[in-house]
């Protein structure tokens, strides 16, 4: 029967409403979120999202769905057990600049080479919200934000560029304000076989007086508007490194910000397809969530057996 | 009958090798070994490793001394290592060839162990040259085999066709075992199964080993012992207590371990991982039609995120744990505090060593104890819970994985450096007795919203995302029921000792005799106590000191008070302890309210043995209070 349901954007809404303050870039990810799963028309008790600690780890409170409210920066290897022991579920990671590039970057590298089947979107207003303001690791060197006492000495990283290098199969990049685009861009990401990273220009109206939406207004244009012939997927293995050299260039861009979906590639096997064929073929069909392991609580597995060569 | 041996040579040259040869010899002959691998923090490097044990016709066998029946020695420098751990009526086994060299030839050994062992040979008058050692030690009553290795091997070889000289030094293994093997009246046979367990697949090479073994074999007509032939009428295992472990948490349903590489954990996650896929029962139900199964086996980047990634795998459903060391457990205190705010059941498989920081990676302490009660910011519940032998180590594993889901608390698992390289032929556990206690996930018919946290319940009904048709919110942020952020005081009040009441629930559902076991006369007016791996000498010991009782704790956390209280109330206790604080001593007196009469400590990275029971019992009895071991076996 559930899957008979037509899903609106309203049904993925939570009881309380969002507290982020009026204006905040992280309402148009939280909509654009809403009417992806409304598109997708997602069972919400097969979703589970995931997020950190930061204004933007909020969201998960003020969606209808399964979620996880972990610590600073664990989001993704949270998210990833879960994938992990159960793949038919549908994982996204949520956070901030701060939790998922500084304190959390590390996961961020190795969920990219892993290419597990989830989708991470980074909130990225360059500063640190929920602590009032200070540098965030994607702010410009140079910039001095409202309450950070002297301009940032230190450089920025570019979030797309360490995703790409990392082995993430699917690269975007949005603008909160812009939900239409940003829910197209978070479908696909969802959609994608792989793990898929997207950044979402989100920004914080309270603490970053720099990058503010007149700022990003003048910089972003659309791949696809600027050159219409714009092709991201990778549609045969030899494409490979002309695709990633295009999606560099693009990337590697600062004066003028391009939005859209600078990468795809869903002919790299999944780690959950790895661990299939390596280590046991039933991975997806019986994963660890899944098993019975006792009957009348004995063990289903045969120890003799299992530790016939040890035996003297 | 008990035969304590000593194997020892350069590391990473084959001694792992002759060990588990002449391990497997005897067992095959139908003997009991415990024994234990001593080896530095490198892969190779020549440094000074060995393997102590005992053989017994009985399990458990007696745990080592402080001093070996035979000592097989690979090269000089391993005789002067043991030196000092050989007495009247042992046995040493060793190369004259070396006979000239002093303990400055030896560039991987210790300087201070040089300048003590020079110092000693000056003490005595005598040279400080691997003969002059091996003369004082002739004087001293220890019975020396001393043969030409290489002159022996090289003949051999020629014997049975082998003249390559790289050939030839892979032979000094089985040439060193069989003599060790000959001493013990071992058969051809029982060395030749050893070989075919050490050497792997490759026909050629058993074969020509077996041929060096016999005629090795030869070469010695003394007998330390004529080790029989018998049948122990029981099915015994030969393994390791990594190994344990993981067996341990493959039969009680762990489907899900992560791990970054650390010393002494990684062969418990790794051996989960090896073993799979897992050969299924008959009788699995449902499962039956599936003739293996797998588990996800995961190398994390680090063990922020092996603990994160282990706790979302139970999220999920799976039981699941990570394995770690003290470096790695450090790195794992903010995700177990939230475990025990968001309420998941995970486990940690603590396979503690030397620290502080990196410390001596590869040699035992018990240093950890008040780190795993107390890791963690905030208060929060949770289980601590102790093994102290291989046998233990299998059973517990599957124990603390039923508890993290019953409870859903984090459950640290401790374990040691001592119980991961206990290499041990021994009874099989008997699985009969295992009971794997799973709880089911609530599964609604239709979608709906369900709170995380209901007030009315200390344990929530089990939701599982995807499993339970439910919509629920998890959450490190105080929380209402509904897993929302919430701050109000009486709401956290609530939360607070709902949580906290699983301490209560914890401590009346696990029977007295999980938590603390006492051995010896039940009047004894003084009690040793102790917990993890100190058990077996500690028991062993007590076969000496008549008239002492054992108090084994292994419920650390929620600590035992009433129980502990109740055994030692009027008595004189003996706290025995593989570290410097005497850490149960202190929590003992925090939580029970005992004050101990003494602490018996030993910090140098080396186990207790049972003649440091020994000794350290009888130091108490004249009074000493803070009695520091130092022998170095
Ligand atoms: C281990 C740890 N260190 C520090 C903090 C404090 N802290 C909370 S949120 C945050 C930064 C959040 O910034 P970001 O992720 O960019 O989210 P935003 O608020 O900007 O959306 C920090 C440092 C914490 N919660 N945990
Ligand atoms: S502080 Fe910034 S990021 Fe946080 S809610 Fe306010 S505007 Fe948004
Ligand atoms: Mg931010």
């Amino acid at each position: 029967m559930q899957q008979l349901v037509k899903r609106t954007p309203a049904d993925y809404r939570w009881v309380r409403p969002p507290e982020w303050c009026p204006g905040c870039g992280h309402f148009g990810v939280l909509q654009s979120l809403y009417n992806a799963f409304a598109e997708l028309n997602l069972d919400p008790s097969k979703i589970v999202l995931v997020s950190g600690i930061g204004c933007s780890s909020r969201l998960p409170h003020f969606v209808r769905t399964t979620s996880v409210h972990a610590i600073h920066g664990r989001a993704i290897p949270y998210a990833l057990g879960i994938k992990l022991a159960n793949p038919s579920l549908e994982v996204v990671v949520v956070g901030g600049d701060g939790d998922l590039m500084a304190i959390g970057g590390n996961h961020l590298l190795h969920l990219g080479r892993r290419n597990v089947d989830m989708t991470v979107i980074l909130m990225d207003n360059s500063v640190y919200g929920l602590t009032r303001g200070q540098a965030g690791p994607t702010l410009p060197p140079g910039l001095k934000v409202k309450a950070i006492p002297k301009a940032n000495p230190q450089g920025e990283i570019n979030p797309l560029l360490l995703a790409l290098t990392a082995g993430f199969t699917f690269i975007a990049r949005g603008y909160s304000y812009d939900i239409k685009y940003t829910t197209k861009l978070i479908v696909e990401a969802i959609r994608h076989k792989g793990s898929a990273f997207v950044q979402v220009y989100s920004p914080c109206v309270t603490y970053n007086n720099i990058m503010t939406r007149e700022w990003y207004e003048k910089r972003i244009y659309k791949l696809e508007e600027a050159d219409p012939s714009w092709d991201p997927v990778v549609h045969d293995e030899k494409e490979v490194d002309t695709k990633i050299r295009k999606a560099l260039d693009k990337i590697v861009e600062r004066d003028r910000l391009p939005l859209g979906i600078f990468y795809k590639n869903e002919l790299v096997p999944t780690f959950e397809e790895r661990y299939e064929s390596i280590y046991d073929p039933n991975y997806r069909a019986l994963p660890p969530a899944l098993q019975p392991i006792e009957v009348d609580g004995k063990p289903v597995v045969d120890f003799e057996k299992l530790i016939a060569d040890k035996i003297l | 009958m008990k035969i304590n041996f000593l194997i020892g040579g350069p590391q990473g040259r084959g001694v792992e090798t002759a060990s588990f040869m002449f391990i497997y010899g005897v067992g095959s002959a139908g003997y009991y070994v415990f024994a234990r691998r001593e080896f530095w923090s490198n892969i190779a490097g020549g440094r000074h490793s060995y393997v102590v044990g005992s053989i017994s016709e009985s399990w458990p066998a007696p745990a080592p001394g402080n001093s070996v029946d035979l000592a097989l020695t690979f090269d000089g420098h391993a005789v002067l290592e043991h030196v000092f751990h050989l007495r009247r009526g042992s046995y040493l086994v060793y190369n004259t060839e070396e006979d000239s060299k002093t303990p400055d030839s030896y560039t991987m050994m210790s300087k201070a162990l040089a300048e003590r062992l020079k110092n000693f040979a000056k003490e005595h008058g005598f040279e400080p040259t691997v003969k002059g050692y091996v003369e004082y030690l002739r004087q001293n009553g220890v019975e020396i085999i001393g043969l030409p290795y290489n002159k022996h091997i090289t003949e051999i070889g020629r014997k049975i066709g082998v003249t390559s000289p790289v050939m030839l030094a892979r032979f000094v293994n089985t040439f060193v075992v069989a003599l060790g093997a000959a001493l013990l009246g071992l058969s051809e046979e029982h060395v030749a199964s050893g070989v075919g367990f050490a050497l792997g697949k490759k026909a050629e090479v058993i074969e020509q080993n077996k041929k060096v073994a016999s005629e090795a074999m030869k070469l010695v007509e003394k007998r330390v012992a004529t080790l029989q032939q018998r049948n122990p009428q029981t099915k015994r295992v030969f393994w390791n207590g990594n190994e344990a472990s993981a067996y341990g948490k493959i039969v009680g349903g762990v489907r899900f371990v992560t791990y970054y590489p650390i010393t002494p954990a990684t062969d418990d996650a790794m051996t989960f991982e090896r073993l799979m896929p897992y050969p299924v029962s008959k009788n699995a139900g449902e499962l039956s039609k599936f003739e293996k199964i797998g588990s996800v086996a995961f190398q994390a980047e680090d063990e922020l995120a092996a603990i994160a990634i282990a706790m979302g795998g139970a999220i999920a459903g799976a039981r699941s744990a990570t394995a770690t060391s003290g470096p790695g457990f450090s790195l794992m205190a903010e995700a177990l505090s939230l475990a025990g705010m968001m309420e998941v059941g995970v486990v940690v498989t603590l396979w503690m060593r030397s620290g502080p920081s990196t410390g001596q990676a590869t040699r035992q302490a018990q240093q950890d104890l008040l780190f795993s009660l107390f890791i963690g910011h905030g208060e929060y519940p949770k289980i601590v819970y102790a093994s102290g032998d291989l046998e233990e180590v299998f059973f517990d594993n599957i124990k603390v994985a039923n508890w993290a889901e019953r409870y859903r608390v984090p459950v640290i698992h401790l374990v040691d450096k001592n119980l991961s390289n206990t290499f041990a032929v021994m009874p099989l556990p008997d699985i009969s007795k295992v009971k794997i206690t799973t709880v089911r996930p609530v599964v609604y018919p239709q979608t709906q919203e369900a709170e995380a946290y209901p007030l009315d319940e200390i344990v929530a009904p089990k939701l599982l995302p995807g499993i339970s048709n439910a919509i629920f919110h998890l959450n490190s942020l105080e929380h209402d029921p509904e897993g929302d952020p919430e701050e109000d005081p009486v709401v956290v009040t609530k939360m607070f000792e709902k949580r906290m009441a699983k301490i209560r629930l914890i401590e009346g559902e696990i029977p007295p005799e999980e938590k603390v076991l006492y051995f010896g006369p039940k009047d004894a007016e003084k009690v040793i106590v102790g917990w993890g791996s100190t058990k077996p000498a500690i028991l062993t010991a007590l076969d000496e000191l008549k008239d002492v009782g054992f108090l084994y704790v292994k419920m650390l956390y929620p600590f035992p008070s009433n129980i502990v209280r109740e055994y030692l109330k009027g008595r004189k206790t003996l706290f025995i302890e593989n570290n410097y604080m005497g850490q149960l001593a202190l929590i003992t007196r925090m939580f029970a309210g005992v004050e101990p009469t003494a602490v018996a400590i030993k910090f140098n990275g080396r186990p207790i043995t049972t003649d440091d029971v020994v000794a350290a019992y009888r130091r108490f009895e004249t009074g000493e209070n803070v009695i520091k071991i130092e022998s170095d076996l």
